[in-house]
């Protein structure tokens, strides 16, 4: 059912990706800036499809690595009231109460192929980039939340008070929803680079957050799930989410 | 089918010698003439007055337009924008706009018209080497915004001012060089271009 909008969208993606295109190549015809024979760096591609894998078995209750990694990256504040501050990702701790079995795990945008947020935007601002990652284009974000209520991950936040000093290589303001971005600021700018919060739980010795090409065979998050597997959170939606789980 | 201009009719007043018949018969023709003189006289002055007034408005005007024009702050860095100042100064939201569309939509970063590097170049320094926000009275996006009476609504969300220096020197160290937003790689590009 999901999947007829997500086409729609898809095809709505590619007409302006070939109107923007045409777009840039009629003004590189025109005009004769000195400078626009910069390297031109390819668009995101499909034949990339950006994942995450967190082994949960590696994280550990009460670490807040990767939280606290965002957080510094994106110049998000996490003080304030839980209700309405910005969270982009969150620690979950789940306890089987017939076995006693704990499990700590963070929970993000899982950056679906079918997206329920894309589905129900308005103006389009809610998106899938070509190569799988969920984003909201802010300038053109109305704040209505539909997506927020859309999302089955609770991934969403959207800013209530004006905001200042916030980082160049993240945007934010009021009135706009935001969920995790993967750190497509530095997965565009360098191969290899690693999303905020997979270098903190790095960092930090546990190295739970496994990021990657899941289209690429050989990449180490397509190794590992292909030897231990993964869950999707609510598979049972069929969204086919980039995030996948192991050991729930 | 009636095609082409109605003809004018003309009216039975204009016919037999118009508006002459409304004149009253006491006026005489000397008197009639001495009026004009007079109105000459009263007029000339005025109008010449007139003249002087308007042109020394005039003056004044353009005078006071050059005192408000906008000071500019120059670039702190660099010595050579992305494009012309012609360029700059009339198509810069343009160049803005379809360069964010590209780099939201598309992932391309590698473009010259991001907002990042116009924060980098163009915003200032206080006497302590604090950056100032661009968007600041009297810097170089508000200076002429305020002067040409548009709302400037980048930096609600947009950073206006450049990364701070810790920020960078914390950077992993091989992205310095190459990051066109760090003023470490200014420098090095710089020093590797001389």
């Amino acid at each position: 059912m999901s999947r007829v909008p997500v086409a729609d969208n898809e095809k709505s993606l590619q007409a302006r990706r070939r109107f923007l295109q045409g777009l840039g190549l009629a003004g590189m015809a025109s005009m004769s800036y000195s400078l626009l024979e910069v390297k031109a760096k390819t668009p995101a591609s499909s034949d990339k499809r950006w994942g995450l894998l967190i082994e949960t078995e590696k994280c550990s209750s009460g670490c807040d690595a990767c939280v606290r990694g965002c957080n510094e990256e994106h110049g998000i504040d996490d003080a304030g009231d839980d209700l309405t501050r910005a969270q982009w990702i969150r620690k979950i701790d789940l306890k089987d109460e017939l076995t006693g079995n704990e499990t700590s795990l963070p929970v993000m945008c899982q950056h679906c192929e079918s997206a329920p947020c894309v589905d129900v935007c308005p103006t389009g601002a809610s998106f899938k980039r070509a190569d799988g990652v969920v984003l909201v284009n802010k300038h053109t974000c109305i704040g209505c939340r539909y997506c927020m209520m859309a999302c089955p991950y609770k991934a969403r936040s959207f800013i209530h008070e004006t905001l200042t000093e916030q980082k160049p290589s993240a945007p934010r303001g009021k009135g706009t929803v935001e969920s995790c971005t993967l750190c497509v600021h530095r997965i565009d700018e360098e191969q290899d680079r690693q999303p905020a919060c997979a270098v903190k739980c790095t960092e930090e010795a546990h190295s739970a957050i496994t990021f990657g090409d899941l289209n690429d065979p050989d990449s180490s998050i397509s190794q590992k799930l292909n030897t231990l597997g993964g869950s999707q959170i609510r598979a049972d939606l069929q969204l086919n989410t980039g995030v996948r789980y192991q050991g729930l | 089918m009636a095609c082409g201009r109605p003809k004018l009719r003309v009216g039975p007043s204009q016919r037999e010698g118009g508006f002459t018949d409304s004149v009253p018969a006491t006026v005489s023709r000397m008197e009639n003439q001495s009026m004009r003189i007079t109105a000459l006289i009263v007029c000339l002055p005025l109008c010449a007055f007139g003249a002087a007034t308007a042109q020394g408005l005039l003056l004044q005007r353009a005078g006071s337009q050059a005192e408000n024009r906008p000071v500019i702050p120059k670039a702190s860095k660099g010595d050579q924008c992305v494009a012309d100042t012609e360029i700059m100064r009339k198509d810069h939201m343009s160049l803005l706009n379809h360069q964010r569309d590209e780099t939201v939509i598309e992932g391309i970063r590698s473009e010259p018209y991001s907002l990042v590097s116009c924060v980098n170049c163009h915003a200032q320094t206080d006497t302590s080497g604090q950056a100032i926000r661009i968007d600041a009275e009297g810097q170089f996006c508000e200076s002429c915004h305020s002067y040409a009476a548009v709302k400037i609504d980048c930096f609600t969300c947009h950073a206006a001012k450049p990364a701070a220096m810790e920020v960078i020197g914390n950077a992993e160290p091989h992205l310095m060089r190459d990051n066109p937003h760090t003023l470490v790689s200014y420098l090095l590009n710089k020093e590797a271009n001389e």
